[in-house]
């Protein structure tokens, strides 16, 4: 549990590993980013603040190659994520990065172990492999007894935990969190944060997480606030 | 709140959803017209047939009185112009005479009385009729003097140069009236309607799919309702008049629907017959309990889901698991074809048990049948699924099980109506080309089988001469001797240069002598006839099939659709991990492959089964109808890449990535 991401330490980029540069991103009328810069470097835990409809969520999902922007650009290692296919920025996201949304994320119709073995199996693992290192970090995660339950036999914070499993299983270099704590109680919060960040510590990996909640930003090494779609504070956490 | 504040709120949240609300009222109605339309089409097929015995009865019946003094007096000439055979009868009246049906007066001498189909043909044919009849236009025959739109008919009063004698006629006092045909039976329209409803299973799924589309939106939404202070009755109340109003729209529209298509019922696809649009007219009292019927099944279907689930101020719960024991079926089949084919091998002694009997067994045991067929086919296609979701080892091919195993609901329902009307059609088909071939292959008769290329043929003449004298006649032979060593009355065979004018000439001359005279072609249009009509009902078998299987795709599409627009933000979470569209439409493919080709096989094998089970039973040469069961393989592999293809748009904008910044 403790290996580092995808690919080994020699071959880290010097620099940073996300890069936006000017971003822009208009939804009709709306301004959700606006001129945005930001480097984040590899193995920082990093959360982004503000408040509703400034601009968080689209930052993450500009950061992930989700959403293009507007204007400006995104690098990951150096590499522009604007300039690349669509199936690249996939096969990216599937290998490199890990995702952790407040909810809807889990494929309703998949048992829990599926559903986390689900990236691994689009790698090109062998399902029993696949599903059982599905199964250990279930276990690791305290959830390994809903790993035949559906999304629907789980209780919220049961799901959020299998849907941390799901994006820490590829060991995958970033880790982009939305809200992760917003559908549950403070201590099933606590919980879920506390897995997310210790288990992306020792793997290493980056974590981006988006939240309005100081408790949960508390986490992270780094906060950023955005305010207007623009960058409004940034400063290490101490 | 009263009822009809109550209604009109009803309404207000029937449409609330915006516009996907709006395409499942629409589809919703259009499902019910579909069905509507076509049940009044079934209802009305008996009127029909029946308004035709009718008039059939009213040309053949006639009353005959010795002793009256005002009669008329009819010779029955067969006359043809062309290829066309024309019923002509020539009248003379006796006393003041008696009007014939559907002309307004007793014809003079050379009037001529045409049908309506002649007289629209009279600018080319007229000229031919009136020198032939030597008699001249006078009017048209009413719809109650002739069969129906195409009869070729004519009344004429006898011209006086006609070499008509007494002997060959006969006087009539009367026609038959409309009290003299069968009375229309109820139970062969109760009987054509349940056949009709078992056959539109198909589009009774299309309309249980969509009344149940956008379901967790639509149960979210009453969720709220209750949450706003409605009670549970009321919430029922809503979901009844959101059914009810969709379900009572569409089958209302079904009339001018039926009306639409009733012109194309009538021009021959029922069996060959052709019809007055007007015919095909439902009783009314069946026409009223459709239309009052299919919104209260609707209200009820709708009543019945609301059953499985709680809908409280909190949310939706479901009240029950869903039952798998689809096994059972397979128990109703078993014991079906059991029955068959026991009946099957005791064919031979089956004739001693009775015809009630024999109907008995060999009826129940199809219904039993028809009905373990659609549910083994259900219940087999969701335990293919719930096994190979725990083995199979592509991710396409899991997302694809599994949710066929979670939610079997509307794409496998299609199932098992797919299995059945492909295997009635491998029935039917067989049935008609088992009796096609016993009628064997066309062959001429009488006189036909002398006749050389350009001979014309003539049967049942009265006299005979002058023929040889004709321009264009090169000789002319008479005989009492036919093939298959019979005799006959005087047949001839008259040798001509091959011209469609020494034809005619030859009908002119011959025109007051009853005589049929037709051409070699004509003797092999008429041999073919017999089977043109199974042909026909064959063609017409398969584009009911066709047509109902396109029922099944769209609604197999519409599921399709509704599944990927509730899954929506799932899916866009699934695009943003990494899952590429193509798996995502693998995915697809495979919860489309599954259920159809699971009907496919079913369907295919219960047509092979039970028509060599059933035609050995009831002592009927077995013929399998491969060349259509293998046009099915091929429409429904097409139906499985269409809806595939047809759902990738929706599949772009389900996992559109901006819903993930919705809360």
């Amino acid at each position: 549990m403790s290996e580092p991401p995808n690919g080994s330490a020699a071959e880290q980029t010097v620099g940073p590993l996300l890069e936006a540069e000017d971003l822009s991103k208009h939804f009709g009328s709306t301004v959700a980013l606006d001129g945005l810069s930001l480097r984040i470097s590899g193995g920082e835990v990093v959360a982004v603040l503000g408040p509703s409809g400034s601009g968080k969520s689209t930052l993450l999902l500009c950061l992930a190659g989700v959403l293009l922007p507007d204007a400006g650009d995104v690098r990951y290692r150096g590499r522009s994520l604007v300039a690349v296919s669509d199936t690249v920025r996939t096969r990216l996201r599937r290998d490199e990065f890990g995702f952790v949304f407040q909810f809807g994320q889990l494929v309703p119709e998949l048992t829990a172990a599926d559903n986390v073995s689900l990236p691994l199996r689009l790698a090109g693992l062998r399902r029993g492999d696949a599903v059982g290192r599905a199964k250990e970090f279930l276990a690791s995660l305290g959830v390994e007894e809903v790993a035949n339950k559906r999304a629907g036999e789980m209780s919220g914070g049961q799901a959020q935990r299998v849907a941390v499993a799901r994006a820490l299983v590829t060991r995958p270099r970033v880790i982009f969190a939305d809200e992760p704590t917003g559908s549950l109680d403070s201590t099933n919060g606590e919980l879920v944060m506390e897995l997310l960040v210790s288990t992306a510590r020792r793997q290493a990996s980056t974590v981006v997480i988006v939240t309005h909640e100081p408790q949960v930003a508390a986490y992270a090494d780094r906060e950023i606030v955005v305010r207007d779609g623009r960058l409004a504070h940034d400063a290490a956490l101490v | 709140m009263n009822r009809l504040r109550q209604l009109g709120l009803s309404l207000k949240l029937a449409t609330a959803g915006g516009r996907s609300a709006w395409t499942r009222l629409v589809l919703v109605a259009t499902g019910f017209a579909i069905g509507s339309a076509l049940l009044l089409a079934a209802a009305s097929i008996a009127p029909g047939v029946h308004a035709l015995d009718e008039r059939r009865d009213i040309d053949a019946t006639i009353g005959v009185n010795p002793n009256a003094t005002n009669a008329l007096r009819v010779w029955r000439l067969p006359q043809s112009f062309g290829d066309l055979d024309v019923s002509t009868s020539v009248v003379a009246p006796i006393g003041r005479g008696i009007v014939p049906p559907g002309l307004p007066r007793v014809p003079g001498p050379g009037d001529i009385f045409a049908s309506e189909r002649l007289v629209s043909m009279w600018p080319t044919l007229g000229p031919a009729i009136e020198h032939r009849l030597d008699g001249h236009l006078a009017g048209t025959i009413g719809r109650d003097g002739v069969i129906g739109p195409d009869s070729l008919t004519i009344w004429e009063g006898k011209p006086k140069s006609a070499p008509l004698e007494r002997p060959g006629s006969y006087r009539t006092t009367s026609f038959g009236s409309p009290a003299s045909a069968t009375p229309l039976d109820v139970g062969w329209i109760v009987m054509i309607v349940v056949v009709a409803s078992t056959i539109l299973l198909p589009i009774w799924l299309f309309v249980g799919t969509v009344t149940r589309l956008s379901a967790a939106t639509r149960e979210a939404r009453l969720a709220a309702v209750r949450l706003a202070g409605a009670t549970q009755r009321q919430v029922r109340f809503f979901a009844a008049t959101e059914a009810g109003v969709a379900a009572a729209l569409g089958t209302w529209l079904g009339i001018p629907l039926f009306l639409l298509i009733r012109p194309a019922l009538a021009a021959g696809p029922i069996g060959g017959l052709h019809m007055y649009p007007t015919d095909l007219a439902p009783p009314l009292a069946i026409a009223i309990v459709f239309l009052v019927g299919l919104p209260a099944l609707a209200i009820g279907m709708a009543l019945a889901s609301l059953r499985r689930v709680v809908v409280s101020p909190l949310g939706v719960s479901r009240g029950a698991k869903r039952s798998h024991a689809g096994w059972r079926w397979v128990i109703v089949l078993g014991f079906g074809i059991a029955v068959l084919t026991w009946s099957a091998s005791k064919h031979r002694d089956l004739k001693a048990y009775g015809d009630v009997a024999t109907f008995v067994l060999v009826g129940g045991s199809l219904a039993a049948i028809c009905f373990g067929l659609i549910g083994t086919a259900t219940w087999s296609a969701w335990a293919i699924a719930h096994k190979m979701a725990a083995s199979v080892r592509t991710v396409p091919a899991m997302l694809g099980f599994r949710r066929l195993d979670a939610d079997p609901g509307s794409v496998s329902r299609v199932v098992g109506g797919v299995a059945l009307i492909i295997a009635l059609l491998g029935i039917v088909n067989s049935g008609l080309i088992s009796a096609e071939r016993s009628e064997g292959p066309p062959h001429l008769w009488g006189v036909g089988p002398m006749l050389g290329e350009n001979d014309v043929g003539v049967e049942r003449g009265t006299h005979r001469g002058g023929l040889a004298t004709l321009p264009g006649v090169r000789s002319v032979t008479w005989t009492h001797k036919i093939p298959y060593g019979r005799e006959s009355p005087p047949v001839g065979i008259v040798a001509t240069d091959g011209s469609a004018t020494t034809v005619e000439a030859i009908r002119d001359k011959l025109a007051w002598s009853k005589a049929e005279v037709h051409t070699l072609p004509e003797f092999w249009a008429q041999a073919r006839a017999v089977n043109d009509d199974y042909t026909s009902f064959r063609r017409a078998a398969l584009a009911i099939t066709f047509f109902l299987l396109l029922v099944s795709a769209a609604t197999m599409l519409v599921a399709m659709v509704d599944w990927l627009m509730e899954r929506r933000r799932s899916l866009a979470v699934l695009s943003a991990v990494g899952v590429s569209n193509s798996t995502v439409r693998r995915s697809i493919l495979v919860q489309v492959a599954l259920p159809l080709v699971t009907s496919l096989a079913f369907g295919v094998g219960g047509a092979l089964l039970i028509t060599w089970l059933l035609y050995t039973a009831v002592e009927t040469p077995v013929v399998f109808a491969t060349g259509q069961l293998a046009g099915l393989v091929v429409a429904v592999c097409a139906i499985v890449l269409g809806i595939t293809a047809l759902s990738t748009p929706w599949l772009r904008i389900a996992r559109n990535p901006e819903l993930l910044r919705e809360a």
